[in-house]
């Protein structure tokens, strides 16, 4: 149903009770024959009791304010200096390199371990749903491949994919995790690395670009990128911080 | 059981005081955040469900209808997961709680049937308060039951104009709530 100010204006004067006479008759016998005019009302007098409640609605802005102000709170304590937290960050990354070469150079096949342990492929959704970027009969052969570990397979279809939609975020995850699979590493960080910090998968790139990492063996990248997701409130929060004391035992 | 402390807290957040409700929000969202993230969640659903959480909470509590037999942040928590698994279920997802925990005095099939029950409701008003400014304070007005010629004086527009107006922030707080996933799934209330 078109929603217009008349429909609109007479449907709130049947709520109230301002229709009379002719006017009220032919609205209920329109009532009656038509459900979706019913569903609209509905709405409506949804719409009027809810937002006629002031206190809990006053309330409910209370919160968002508060939740704002609690934000704002936590994102002015950490910067205080800038300038000095940058050379400390330096500083510290080159202990952290020399640490961690170091450790590299006396025992290397812990971190292809490490990756076993934590890495699983980021599942793929069912296509039921349906992407709007995907299309194709082949969606079905792709995401069984895909599931049952046949990346080779999955891959060239999620290659030609990408280029129909070079900005769908969750071919990017589904493709880098192929290669990742296909001991295509560089492959797989360069799709990651196109998922911009916008993205709502951007968590999942770093957790996928520091398990790259890991699996190249260079330990001190995945560590700063992992610091980087623990500071971020994410689902692999946990995780993340799991691996880098694992990283840094 | 309910303690002097939680006293104060509930009669603060009966009467709106927002050094105590801040303090409330600031020691329980992260409880519940918690379980969320835990539960394949983000930090803002956490906010979301909190909030929620909170005026179903306050709502109760104004109508005099809490019995409480624990502590107000444990009741909270129990509203707050409850509302995060219903919306998980609705999803379809995958609810990864080994813990269904029963709080001693909480019936929490009570629980999630009241919270069902005002859904909808919420929804508009999550929904009202991401209107503009100028909708919100129009649409105010209008349910307290302030004439259209009433709004156009306090305004300065011409009456067709806070017609037209009116129309226009009902249509679009509309079109964001059917907009929101939970919409469909919820009933309307049986008359």
């Amino acid at each position: 149903m078109e929603r217009s100010q008349e429909i609109f204006e007479q449907i709130e004067a049947y709520i109230d009770g301002d229709l009379t006479g002719a006017e009220l008759e032919m609205f209920q016998k329109a009532l009656t024959s038509d459900p979706e005019l019913q569903r609209e009302v509905e709405k409506h007098a949804e719409i009027k009791s809810a937002l006629q409640d002031k206190e809990v609605i006053d309330f409910r802005k209370k919160l968002v304010k508060i939740n704002e102000a609690l934000q704002e709170e936590q994102k002015s304590t950490p910067k205080i200096k800038p300038f000095y937290t940058v050379y400390w960050k330096l500083a510290a990354s080159i202990v952290i390199l020399i640490g961690v070469s170091t450790f590299l150079y006396l025992n290397t096949s812990q971190q292809n371990d490490m990756f076993a342990m934590y890495y699983t492929p980021f599942p793929m959704e069912d296509i039921t749903r349906g992407d709007e970027n995907t299309v194709g009969d082949d969606l079905k052969s792709i995401s069984r491949a895909y599931k049952n570990g046949n990346y080779k397979e999955a891959i060239p279809h999620l290659e030609k994919m990408m280029k129909e939609a070079p900005d769908n975020d969750k071919l990017k995850l589904y493709l880098g995790n192929s290669y990742i699979n296909t001991d295509n590493i560089d492959g797989a960080i360069q799709q990651f690395e196109n998922i911009k910090k916008e993205s709502k998968y951007y968590d999942d790139r770093l957790w996928f670009v520091a398990l790259c990492y890991l699996k190249l063996e260079q330990t001190q990248q995945a560590s700063q990128i992992l610091k980087t997701l623990t500071s971020r409130n994410s689902i692999y929060n946990q995780k993340a911080r799991k691996l880098l004391n694992q990283l840094h035992k | 059981m309910n303690s002097t402390g939680d006293k104060t807290i509930i009669n603060g957040i009966i009467s709106g005081d927002d050094a105590i409700i801040k303090a409330f929000y600031k020691k329980y969202l992260p409880q519940v955040s918690n379980y969320i993230v835990k539960n394949s969640g983000s930090i803002s659903d956490a906010e979301d469900i909190f909030q929620d959480a909170m005026v179903f909470v306050y709502q109760k509590l104004k109508s005099d209808s809490l019995e409480l037999n624990c502590s107000l942040g444990t009741y909270v928590y129990a509203v707050s997961r409850n509302m995060w698994m219903n919306k998980l279920r609705k999803n379809n997802r995958m609810v990864n709680n080994e813990d269904i925990i029963t709080i001693s005095g909480i019936d929490e099939s009570d629980l999630i049937e009241d919270i069902y029950a005002g859904e909808r409701r919420t929804l508009y008003q999550k929904y009202f308060l991401k209107l503009g400014e100028s909708c919100q304070e129009l649409l105010a007005l209008f349910f307290s039951g302030a004439s259209m010629r009433e709004i156009s004086n306090k305004k300065g527009y011409t009456e067709a104009y806070t017609r037209k107006k009116k129309f226009e922030c009902k249509k679009k707080l509309m079109a964001m709530v059917e907009k929101d996933p939970a919409f469909d799934e919820l009933k309307t209330p049986q008359k």
